[in-house]
C-alpha cells in the first residue's frame, strides 16, 4: 500500500513538475447569464483536477486559461480573439449560447483553432466550419423526439409552442415546426415568444390558454422557463400538458417555479437527477462548490475537457490542426451519454425523456438516433 | 384571447407601472435636487432586494417584515452615504460626465452583488403568497394586485408629505432654487443627503413589491431602471406627478402591448408612444419648461 502510494505520488509529481497544456475556456461568468456559465467554469475545473489527478495529458498537467464573454456578443468576440491569439491556446471550450456561438465561430476558423461548444441551435453545425464541434444535442433530434412523443404516446393533435427569443429558441421553434410538418402535418396552433428580459409571464400563459392545445412545447433558459411554469400554475392552467427541452429538469428552474409548478411536465433533453451517473456528478459538485448543480452546462463543459484531453493523447502532440483531426471519431462515455465525434462537427445522438414526479426529474427512456442520421 | 384574460394582463401592467412609478419619482428627486442623471437607481433596488429577501430572510431566517424593514434602512443610509461622497462631487461636474459615472457605478453595483451573492435568479413568493384573488369571475394574482394597491398607498403618502408638511415645503424650496433656500436656513446639504436616501428607499420599496411577481435576478434593477426612465420621460421630465403618471401609463401600455401584439413586442407600444411625446412635446405630458437642446 505504500509504495503504491509512493508510486502514485512519483507519477503526480513528475506531471506537475512538466509545462502544463493549456486549455481555454470562455463562458459568461458575469452579467444575467452567468449561471449556466459559472456552472459551465465548475465543470471545467473538475474535469481538470480529475484528469490531472489520473496523470494528465501527454504526461502534462492540464491548465485552464479562462475568459469572461459577460453573455455579450461584442465581449464574445474580444474573449475569443484572446484566446488564440494572446493566449494562444490549442483548442477552446465555448459557451452555451447558441447566438454567442454564432457571433465567434468565424474567430476560431480563420485561425485554425477547435473549439467545443454546448450550444443545441441546429443553425451552428450548419456554418461548415471545420472547427467547431458541439458537446451536446443538435435541437432538430430534440424536436423529433418531443412531437413524436406528444403524437405517438400522449395522443395530442393541437400543438402549440413557448420559445425564448434568441437563436437558441428560434432554432428550436423552426426544428419544432418543421418536425410536426414533415412527420404528421400538422401545423402550430400557437407560438408564442418569451424575451429574454420577460417579467411577467401572465400574457404568454393566456396566450396558449386561449389556442386549447393538447400539448405545449416549452424551449427556454431557466429563469424564462421558470416564469412560465410558475405563472401556468398560479392562474391554474396546469391541465394543458408540457413537453419541455432540458429546462424542465435543471435544477434552478425546479427551485425558481417550485416544484409543484413543474408537477408531471415531461422533458426531452440531456439528463435526468436520477441517473446514476448525473446522481455522482451532482454529489462531488456538492462537496466541491457547497450546492447542487445549476443547469445541464457544468456536466456538458465537463464532458468536453474530457473529449479534448482524448483528443491531444490521440494526437500526440497539441498542435490546433492535429488536435481538430483527432477528435474525429472519437468514441466517449462522457457524464450526459456516449458521445461519437462526426466530421461536421455533431457529437450527441443520445436523448433523455424523462418527467417531473414527486418534484424530482425522472428519467424515463433514451431514444438514440443513428450516429449518420443527415441534418 | 378573452376579455377576462385581457383585464388580467392590463392588472398585470398596471402594477408594474406602479412599480415603475416608484422608481420614476426617486430619479426625478434626484434630478430636481442635485441635477443628477442617476443611472446607478435601479441598482438601489437591487441592493434592498438581495439584503432583504436573501440575507436578512432566507439565510438567516429574519421574519419578512424585520427583513424589509431593515434592508431599506440600510439602502436609505447607503444611498445618503453616496449622496455625501460620490454623488455630492458629480454634482458639480457637468451632466456627461455625471451620466457616464453613474452608468460605470451601476455596474459596479450589479457586479458587487454578483460577487456577493452568486448569478442564480431567486424566487420568493411576497407577503401574500402564490394566491389568486377573484373578483367575479376574472382571477388576479395577488401578487400583482398588492403591488399594485401598496404602491398606490405609498405614492398618496407621498404626495401629501411633499404637499402638506414643514419638511415637503422644504424639500419643494430646495427643489425650486437652493441657495435662497439655504438663505432662508434649511440645512440645504442634509436635505439633499436625506432627499437621496429617501429615493433610495422608494427604489428598495419597489423592488421588494415587485420580485415576487418575477424573480430576483442580477438584471431586475437595470430592467426597472430603464422603464422607469422611459416613464419620466414620458410624464415630464422633472415632474413628480408626471412621473407617477408616466410609469401608469408604461406598465398599462406595456400590459395592451401584450394583449394586441404579442409578449415578443410589449415593449413596442410603451416607447412608441414615448417617441411620440418627445415629437409633439418634448418636454413630456406634465414637463417642467422646454427641453434643451445640445
Amino acid at each position: 500500500m505504500a509504495s503504491l502510494a509512493v508510486v502514485l505520488c512519483l507519477t503526480i509529481g513528475a506531471v506537475a513538475q512538466q509545462e502544463p497544456i493549456k486549455i481555454g475556456v470562455v463562458q459568461a461568468l458575469t452579467g444575467p447569464l452567468s449561471l449556466n456559465g459559472i456552472d459551465g467554469l465548475r465543470g471545467a475545473e473538475m474535469a481538470v483536477r480529475s484528469i490531472n489527478r489520473a496523470g494528465g495529458v501527454l504526461g502534462r498537467p492540464l491548465e485552464l486559461v479562462v475568459e469572461d464573454n459577460k453573455g455579450e456578443v461584442a465581449a464574445a468576440i474580444a474573449a475569443a480573439e484572446r484566446m488564440v491569439y494572446v493566449h494562444k491556446v490549442p483548442v477552446v471550450i465555448e459557451t452555451n449560447f447558441s447566438f454567442l456561438i454564432n457571433a465567434v465561430h468565424e474567430v476560431y476558423w480563420q485561425a485554425g483553432v477547435p473549439f467545443v461548444c454546448a450550444g443545441t441551435s441546429p443553425v451552428l453545425t450548419q456554418h461548415g466550419n471545420p472547427y467547431l464541434f458541439r458537446i451536446r444535442h443538435n435541437d432538430k433530434l430534440t424536436a423529433q423526439a418531443a412531437v413524436k412523443y406528444a403524437v405517438e404516446n400522449m395522443g395530442a393533435k393541437r400543438l402549440a409552442i413557448v420559445h425564448v427569443i434568441d437563436d437558441f429558441g428560434h432554432g428550436a421553434r423552426d426544428a419544432l415546426i418543421n418536425a410536426m410538418r414533415s412527420l404528421y402535418g400538422i401545423e402550430p396552433v400557437a407560438v408564442v415568444g418569451l424575451p429574454l428580459d420577460i417579467k411577467d409571464a401572465t400574457g404568454p400563459v393566456m396566450e396558449i390558454a386561449a389556442a386549447k392545445p393538447d400539448v405545449v412545447f416549452v424551449w427556454a433558459h431557466a429563469a424564462q422557463g421558470a416564469l412560465f411554469f410558475r405563472t401556468r400554475y398560479e392562474l391554474g392552467y396546469t391541465n394543458i400538458p408540457v413537453i419541455g427541452s432540458v429546462v424542465v429538469a435543471a435544477p434552478a428552474t425546479l427551485e425558481l417555479a417550485g416544484r409543484e409548478a413543474l408537477e408531471g411536465c415531461m422533458f426531452v433533453g440531456d439528463f435526468a437527477l436520477d441517473a446514476p451517473k448525473v446522481s455522482l456528478f451532482n454529489n462531488w459538485y456538492y462537496e466541491l462548490y457547497g450546492e447542487t448543480i445549476l443547469s445541464e452546462v457544468g456536466m456538458a463543459v465537463y464532458d468536453a475537457v474530457c473529449l479534448v484531453a482524448k483528443a491531444i493523447e490521440k494526437a500526440g502532440t497539441t498542435d490546433p490542426q492535429a488536435i481538430r483531426d483527432a477528435l474525429i471519431g472519437i468514441e466517449m462515455e462522457g457524464v450526459l451519454r456516449t458521445y461519437y465525434v462526426r466530421s461536421d462537427g455533431e457529437t450527441a445522438f443520445e436523448l433523455t425523456i424523462g418527467q417531473i414526479k414527486n418534484g424530482k426529474s425522472s428519467f424515463i427512456s433514451i431514444v438514440r438516433f443513428p450516429r449518420d442520421i443527415k441534418f | 384571447m378573452s376579455l377576462n384574460a385581457v383585464v388580467q394582463i392590463l392588472v398585470g401592467g398596471l402594477a408594474f407601472g406602479s412599480v415603475y412609478a416608484l422608481v420614476a419619482v426617486g430619479i426625478v428627486f434626484i434630478w430636481r435636487t442635485m441635477n443628477l442623471l442617476n443611472f446607478a437607481h435601479g441598482q438601489f433596488l437591487l441592493l434592498c432586494c438581495y439584503v432583504a429577501i436573501i440575507s436578512l430572510y432566507q439565510k438567516l431566517g429574519w421574519p419578512i417584515s424585520a427583513s424589509v424593514l431593515v434592508a431599506l434602512l440600510i439602502v436609505g443610509l447607503f444611498g445618503t452615504m453616496f449622496a455625501t461622497t460620490v454623488f455630492e462631487r458629480l454634482r458639480k461636474q457637468p451632466l456627461l460626465t455625471s451620466v457616464i459615472a453613474t452608468m460605470g457605478l451601476s455596474l459596479v453595483l450589479e457586479n458587487a452583488v454578483l460577487l456577493l451573492f452568486g448569478p442564480r435568479p431567486y424566487s420568493f413568493e411576497g407577503f401574500l403568497g402564490r394566491k389568486m384573488i377573484w373578483i367575479g369571475n376574472v382571477g388576479f394574482l395577488a401578487n400583482h394586485v398588492f403591488a399594485l394597491l401598496v404602491s398606490l398607498i405609498i405614492l398618496i403618502v407621498f404626495a401629501s408629505v411633499l404637499k402638506y408638511t414643514i419638511i415637503g415645503r422644504a424639500i419643494r424650496a430646495v427643489a425650486y432654487d437652493k441657495e435662497t433656500a439655504g438663505l432662508m436656513g434649511i440645512p440645504v446639504p442634509w436635505l439633499l443627503s436625506l432627499m437621496f436616501g429617501f429615493s433610495a428607499i422608494l427604489a428598495g420599496l419597489a423592488g421588494i413589491l415587485v420580485v415576487p411577481v418575477t424573480y430576483l435576478t442580477l438584471d431586475l434593477g437595470t430592467a426597472v431602471g430603464y422603464k422607469a426612465f422611459a416613464s419620466v420621460v414620458i410624464g415630464g421630465f422633472g415632474s413628480v406627478p408626471g412621473a407617477i403618471i408616466g410609469g401608469y401609463i408604461v406598465g398599462l401600455l406595456e400590459g395592451a402591448g401584450t394583449a394586441i401584439l404579442g409578449t415578443a413586442y410589449r415593449d413596442l407600444l410603451a416607447f412608441a408612444v414615448m417617441l411620440l411625446v418627445l415629437f409633439l412635446r418634448p418636454s413630456g405630458i406634465l414637463g417642467i419648461g422646454e427641453a434643451e437642446r445640445i
